[in-house]
């Protein structure tokens, strides 16, 4: 073996520390887990969802079993992580009543088997309004400090539940000004009369936006993937979990040459952790050149970047860079989905820039005066493409994609 | 005569700590500004019971008498100027000049002195100790002068008698002027009764006491300037008294401002204004500034044949006191190019193109709500906590009923005011701001309170609120417009302490009184300079805040907010009616 498994697992420590990380010391960490039985992922274990027996004793603490290295996730104050409001955000995740037309749940757009992404290049609302945006994945989402592409201001998750939910342009979930329909479904149906009871017991009436909006992101935080080849091979001690070729790979992304870890660094191959350890870890935002329109280095609209929020011209194109785990299944790629394969995202980098020939679009993103100063672009032989494509699908956990702990509740419709 | 000197000598002790007296209380009475020490030294504030010169107040209208009296203590014989001057000070209506003995008294009866000329008047008359019979420049007498009147009403069968107004000739430096001096308003001058603040230290219930026209809680205050030139006599002097209006707990209850002109003949509740005094006993403070003239009150109360009456005292102050909050109810009316808005309906001539819309929408949050008082003074209207429309300092106005396409995300329920408490007084401006109070602008939306719960007003991707959506549809083409102003370019967490660069919260100060007016909102005045038959291309439909939208530059010059390039100016949105 070329390359030894310490030495990857220090290259992903010192990867975590750079990008402000702690904690991600498998040492601290809650312990290994154990060798987990394959499961099938074809055929899916489907629960019928039977109404729980009302539990008097109150809610029972969720206990994370962690992956092997992965930090203490960061937990809001108000909104501690039960087993029973797990149970119920699984549910409403699920719902399709959640949307107004019951056409759509949360579900729609995240799919398990996608990491939690849709294959679309810009989602599609309940009722046929095209989102701007590629739905992100939420794979390890508790561990980002904020949510969405480019949108500094939505650190909880919570709140984050509710754009969806009543968010007018585009309509997603359709039901803005008509909360009071969304809860009366709810309180109508004994089985989320006995969910929300169990979950939030200490209230007068337990089924309010704040325990939807509550459980909801408390079955989000459950989401972490950890036991992908790569978890397997750096923190699991299975030396062939990883193929060579998919560890040279790794290297390279590693590597001052292609400068891909400054963005996609650390535990989640992300621009930054936030954890118990590390609450404050700030988000940065970063343009990687897809578009140059305009003197100012503008990406078209609506998704001109962080700018919708801070107004400075230099923030024009700047997206939060997502995590990287499991992005073998999340294409299309990029914020508007404009990219459809990995291969050509790794040609985008390699020219450090998008050049768009003609139309309304035309101009070189690699000229972007916003670009991130990491995005130089590299020379790639074909191998190298093809050990990093082999790096990129070494961090697909199957076992994530296929856990029925994140899978629907209800049977086939 | 070695007697006489002594008496003399004593009756000038007594003028000197007189002097000093009110010296000592000018210190104290008399406002800043007046000037010099000199200037201090010749003004009093509380008249004299004796002095150099006495006046007084008549009444000698319909069943009213009034007797007025001087009295010479001295052991020479004085002659003594008598005038008495019409209600405005204008007019002498009867003047003589009589010789008055030793240890001697003289009547005046109002109705018949000096040929009965001030018969049916009410106004001031002088006592003024003058040279001789032929010669009536004032002098000062050789011992201080007294009086006393009496105040009657016939229709009653009650009255009251009192002290007069008495006060000395002095020095520019405030001493006491000899006997025989002439009051000659140069190098000796009579003091200016000068109270500055003149207080009534009790009053009954109004409604318990007489009607006005029976002298209830009788009110008389006369502004009057001296005038030496050509012989001493007295011209009008014009002022307000400015009212406050304390009940027995010392809270104010009123405030009222009443042109003084010459000899006001008032009563207490015509004094206090629009605000009512019954059910309440207190006591009342009257600023009136003497402009260099003389100021003097007399009040008085009457119950059937008793009453009582007093000459005014004067304080330093008056005390402070907030008027106890009264109930305020700001009516909103929401226009469209003049017509009340409705939903369910179409309005013609919208925008730039003209067009016909149908409204999907029309609620907005107005916060920090003051009416501003006849001082100038913002007073901060406090809001009922209704549990529905109203939280904290914020109001949400909702003039759409969910019929129409407003039934999208409408709801049933209307609110065109908002209702609260503020202290009690006159007002005359209105003041508010278009918006969401920063400090719940940035909470939790999933758990905020009424009227802060509404789905339809979120504002979830700049964590805060829409301060308005007034949406229509154009009828041509099915474009949507909607016009949603929040806070924008907002840095934090959503959870409370977001900042934003651009508060977008519109400023609204309006002229305003409380009982007669109604605040429109012309919400069309939002379109006038918009197409809303058409959208940019990749912008939101109208105008939602965002940065670079074109259709939210006429939106937000019509509200007087910044946007790009444009610095914002005067709100076209709000108005009085």
């Amino acid at each position: 073996m070329q390359l030894g498994r310490t030495f990857l697992a220090l290259t992903v420590a010192l990867g975590l520390a750079a990008c402000g990380g702690g904690g991600g010391d498998g040492d601290t960490a809650m312990g290994p887990t154990d060798p987990v039985d394959p499961v099938d992922p074809v055929d899916p274990p489907q629960p019928t969802p039977v109404v729980p027996e009302p539990n008097p004793d109150g809610p029972t603490a969720y206990v994370y079993d962690l992956p092997p290295g992965f930090p203490e996730p960061l937990i809001p104050d108000d909104n501690p992580m039960t087993v029973e409001g797990v149970e119920l955000g699984r549910h409403l995740f699920y719902e399709r009543r959640l949307s107004l037309n019951e056409e759509q749940s949360c579900g729609s757009c995240h799919q398990q088997a996608l990491a939690f992404t849709d294959g679309l290049a810009t989602a599609e609302g309940s009722t046929g309004d095209i989102h701007p945006r590629n739905s992100p994945s939420l794979t390890n989402v508790v561990y980002n400090p904020t949510l969405t592409w480019m949108n500094p201001l939505l650190v909880f998750l919570e709140e984050q539940a509710l754009g969806p939910l009543f968010g007018e342009d585009p309509v997603e979930l359709g039901f803005s000004g008509k909360e009071d329909e969304l809860l009366e479904r709810l309180r109508r149906d004994a089985l989320y009369q006995v969910l929300f009871g169990n979950a939030y017991p200490d209230q007068g009436e337990p089924i309010t936006l704040d325990s939807m909006t509550k459980a909801i992101a408390s079955f989000q935080r459950t989401m972490i993937s950890g036991n992908s080849p790569f978890d397997k091979f750096v923190y699991q001690g299975d030396d062939d979990a990883m193929s060579e070729e998919a560890k040279r790979g790794f290297l390279a992304f590693d590597s001052e040459g292609l400068e891909c870890n400054h963005c996609h660094g650390g535990l989640n191959f992300a621009s930054s952790l936030t954890h118990a350890g590390n609450p404050n870890d700030p988000t940065p935002f970063e343009n990687n050149g897809l578009y140059n329109l305009g003197e100012n280095g503008e990406y078209p609209r609506p998704n001109v970047g962080l700018f919708e929020f801070t107004e400075r011209v230099r923030d024009y194109g700047r997206m939060k860079p997502p995590t990287l785990r499991n992005i073998e299944v999340t294409g299309p790629y990029m914020h508007d989905g404009s990219i459809e394969t990995l291969e050509e995202v790794i040609r985008h980098y390699e020219r450090g820039g998008r050049l768009i020939g003609g139309g309304d679009l035309a101009g070189d993103g690699k000229q972007n005066p916003n670009k991130s100063d990491f995005l130089t672009g590299f020379p790639l032989s074909n191998t190298q493409r093809l050990e990093l494509l082999e790096f990129f699908k070494s961090l697909t956990d199957d076992e994530f994609l296929n856990d029925p702990r994140f899978s629907s509740p209800f049977p086939e419709e | 005569m070695k007697k006489e000197t002594t008496l003399n000598l004593a009756s000038m002790m007594l003028r000197m700590r007189s002097a000093a007296f009110w010296a000592a209380c000018l210190a104290v009475v008399v406002s800043v500004g007046l000037g010099g020490v000199a200037a201090q030294a010749q003004t009093i504030g509380t008249p004299g019971v004796s002095g150099d010169q006495l006046v007084f107040l008549y009444d000698a209208r319909s069943n009213r008498v009034a007797f007025m009296s001087a009295a010479n203590p001295s052991s020479d014989t004085i002659f003594l100027d008598v005038a008495l001057y019409s209600q405005d000070l204008t007019e002498t209506l009867a003047a003589e000049t009589v010789s008055l003995g030793p240890a001697s008294n003289l009547v005046i009866d109002p109705t018949s002195f000096g040929g009965g000329g001030a018969n049916g008047n009410a106004g001031l008359a002088t006592v003024t100790p003058v040279e001789s019979m032929e010669d009536i420049t004032p002098v000062v007498p050789p011992q201080p002068i007294v009086g006393g009147f009496t105040l009657a009403n016939l229709t009653l069968m009650s009255g009251f008698g009192q002290n007069p107004f008495a006060r000395f000739a002095v020095l520019g430096n405030g001493s006491a002027a000899s006997p025989g001096a002439t009051v000659d308003g140069g190098s000796v001058s009579y003091q200016r009764f000068d109270p500055g603040v003149l207080m009534i230290p009790v009053y009954f219930d109004p409604a318990d006491l007489g009607p006005p026209e029976n002298d209830g809680n009788r009110v008389l205050i006369a502004v009057f300037l001296d005038d030496y030139d050509g012989g001493y006599r007295i011209i009008p002097g014009g002022t307000s008294a400015v009212g406050s209006f304390f009940n027995a707990n010392g809270l104010l209850i009123a405030e009222n401002t009443t042109a003084v002109n010459g000899v006001l003949l008032s009563d207490l509740q015509s004094m206090a204004g629009d605000s009512s005094l019954d059910g309440s006993s207190g006591k009342a403070f009257f600023e009136v500034d003497a402009s260099g003239g003389n100021v003097f009150g007399l009040f008085s109360q009457s119950i059937g044949t008793f009453a009582a009456g007093q000459r005014m005292p004067a304080v330093a102050e008056v005390p402070t006191g907030t008027l106890p909050p009264v109930p305020v109810t700001i009516s909103f009316d929401a226009r469209v190019n003049g017509e009340q808005f409705s939903c369910g309906r179409t309005f013609s001539n919208i925008g730039t193109s003209n067009a016909t819309v149908e409204p999907t929408d029309a609620r907005l949050y107005i916060e920090n709500v003051r009416l501003v008082n006849d001082d100038g003074a913002e007073v901060s209207v406090d809001l009922e906590q209704d549990g529905t429309w109203q939280v904290d300092d914020v109001a949400l106005l909702d003039f759409e009923d969910a019929t129409g396409l407003c039934g999208q995300r409408g709801t049933a329920e209307t609110n065109s005011s908002v209702r609260g408490m503020v202290a009690g007084g006159t007002y005359t401006r209105l003041r508010f701001e278009m918006g969401v109070t920063k400090s719940l602008n940035h909470g939790d939306s999933a758990t905020a309170p009424a009227p802060l719960n509404k789905t339809a007003l979120f504002w979830s991707w700049n964590a805060g609120y829409k301060f308005i959506r007034y949406d229509n549809i154009a009828e041509s083409n099915g474009n949507e417009f909607r016009v949603h102003i929040g806070s924008t370019a907002c840095m934090g967490d959503g959870r409370g302490d977001a900042t934003c660069a651009n508060s977008n919260r519109i400023e609204v100060d309006l002229p305003f009184s409380p009982s007669d007016d109604t605040v429109l909102i012309q919400l069309a005045a939002f379109l006038a300079n918009a197409n809303v038959e058409q959208n940019s291309p990749e912008t939101p439909p109208g105008c939602m805040s965002a940065p670079d939208d074109p259709e939210c530059v006429p939106v937000f010059a019509a509200a007087g907010l910044p946007y790009g390039a444009n610095p914002g100016g005067s709100q076209q949105i709000f108005s009085v009616e």
